[in-house]
């Protein structure tokens, strides 16, 4: 029986789209057979940023409905046998399906699947509650914002409501030389805020962009800052412990060695 | 000298005893009168030596409810009686109480404490630097500080001398010499 993660923010165009391709990817790329999952619907673009886009034939929908059959729907990814996508209907909107129903899919996934990964759409709203529904756990994805912490806290808040305790934060976007003049929110700011456990920092930077237009998750690009940041994450996801990555100064990661500790 | 409902509400028996008792030290009378037997050394409040505390009478007037979490954005909490939090008030969040807010963390969300008009009414918190405080038809920001700049030391706000202030917690009572 696998596990299902679904990624989640509250605010929206913060990484949880490229942090689930990414995630994704990493966990594939390690051995596991992944799902992904674009609850997203009528927003959909998890299949543009893992290159899949001209594969659907059928979404979630269809298989909630029962038109298609989830073995139908499933696309295989290019890279790896072992990844597969759910895409999102574009025509249709977040009320076409109820979180009964994702509950149902997740779990039926989960006997198939090691992981199954859920791209939450930005909101609090159906969108959010569907894809949150049969989640086991969540991540939780900020940038370094007042607004997006807001969200995140609110979002965590929500997610304490429906007994989904201990997510993790990854925090997305972070420019040290930022940071360091004061201009934007330093992680341990962030982390005293939201008290959750810190999965990982991915800085900014521009291979994210280029992945996502070429359809190739940055995790599998050996020289991106912020695939190597995916790959710890992932790592840290699977219960090993690697110590957070330096950006640039030395000062900035220093204190956050104290917050990792993994139950794995 | 207004005084709440609360105000020798921890004694039943002579009023005039009561008063004297509650006034000094709230705090330190009311852990006293937990322990069990007479804890009172001054005989001449306690003629009779019979009074007892009926906090099952204080508790149905002021009623206070725990809150054992953080409370975060998008959160709100209305009570009527005191609120206490174990755990942190984050941006985003909001207490109103008809009594006193007492937040066992940061406040940085928006407390109204006296909701209901007393301005006796206090919000006392480990770390103070809220979004907006308001004390009955009091309303307050904190300064623009940032964090690192507030004291490091629990704090009380209170309304003194028709201001709306935020002072240091002092354990044993001087921030309420009216109470
Ligand atoms: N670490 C990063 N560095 C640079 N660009 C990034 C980074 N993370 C995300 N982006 C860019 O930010 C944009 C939004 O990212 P993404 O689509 O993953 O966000 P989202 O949270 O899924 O958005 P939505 O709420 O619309 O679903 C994209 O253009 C993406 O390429
Ligand atoms: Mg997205």
């Amino acid at each position: 029986m696998g596990e299902a993660i679904v990624i989640t923010s509250g605010k929206g165009g913060v990484g949880k789209t490229t942090t689930t391709a990414n995630i994704g990817a990493g966990l594939a790329q390690a051995g596991h057979k992944v799902a992904l999952i674009d609850a997203d619907i009528g927003l959909r673009n998890l299949d543009v940023v893992m290159g899949l886009e001209n594969r659907i034939v059928y979404d979630l929908v269809d298989v909630v409905e029962g038109f298609a059959k989830l073995k139908h729907a499933l696309i295989k990814d290019k890279r790896f046998e072992n990844l597969y996508l759910l895409p999102a209907a574009q025509t249709r909107d977040k009320t076409a399906v109820s979180p009964q129903q994702m509950i149902d899919l997740v779990d039926r996934m989960k006997q198939e699947f090691d992981y199954v990964l859920i791209d939450s759409p930005a909101g609090i709203e159906q969108g959010f509650k569907n894809a949150v529904a049969g989640a086991d756990r969540a991540l939780v994805v900020a940038t370094p914002e007042v607004a997006s912490v807001r969200d995140a806290d609110r979002i965590i808040g929500l997610l304490e409501a429906q007994e989904k305790h201990n997510p993790f934060l990854i925090i997305n976007r972070i420019r040290p030389s930022m940071v360091k003049k004061g201009d934007m929110m330093d992680i341990d700011d962030m982390i005293e805020i939201l008290a959750i456990e810190l999965l990982g920092v991915v800085p900014d930077d521009e291979a994210i962009v280029v992945s996502t237009n070429r359809g190739e998750p940055a995790v599998l690009n050996g020289q991106s800052r912020a695939g190597e940041a995916y790959r710890n994450i992932t790592r840290r996801l699977l219960g090993e412990n690697i110590p957070m990555m330096k950006l640039e100064e030395d000062t900035l990661f220093g204190k956050l060695r104290k917050m990792i500790g993994f139950k794995g | 000298m207004a005084r709440r409902a609360k105000d020798g509400m921890a004694i039943t028996g002579e009023r005039t005893a009561s008063r004297e008792v509650s006034r000094p030290a709230p705090r330190r009378d009311g852990l006293s009168e937990m322990s069990p037997g007479d804890v009172d050394t001054d005989p001449s409040r306690r003629p009779s030596g019979q009074q007892t505390t009926d906090y099952e009478d204080e508790a149905r007037r002021q009623p206070t409810l725990l809150i054992r979490r953080t409370l975060r954005s998008g959160q709100r909490v209305r009570f009527g009686g005191n609120v206490v939090v174990l755990g942190d008030v984050n941006p985003g969040a909001e207490i109103s109480a008809r009594g006193d807010i007492v937040v066992m963390g940061w406040l940085r969300g928006v407390a109204h404490a006296g909701a209901d008009g007393d301005e006796q009414a206090v919000v006392c918190a480990f770390r103070i630097n809220p979004t907006q405080l308001r004390i009955a038809q009091f309303i307050g920001r904190a300064p623009d500080l940032t964090e690192s700049a507030l004291p490091d030391t629990p704090e009380v706000a209170e309304i003194r001398d028709g201001r709306l202030v935020i002072d240091r917690w002092q354990s044993s009572g001087q921030n309420h010499p009216g109470r």
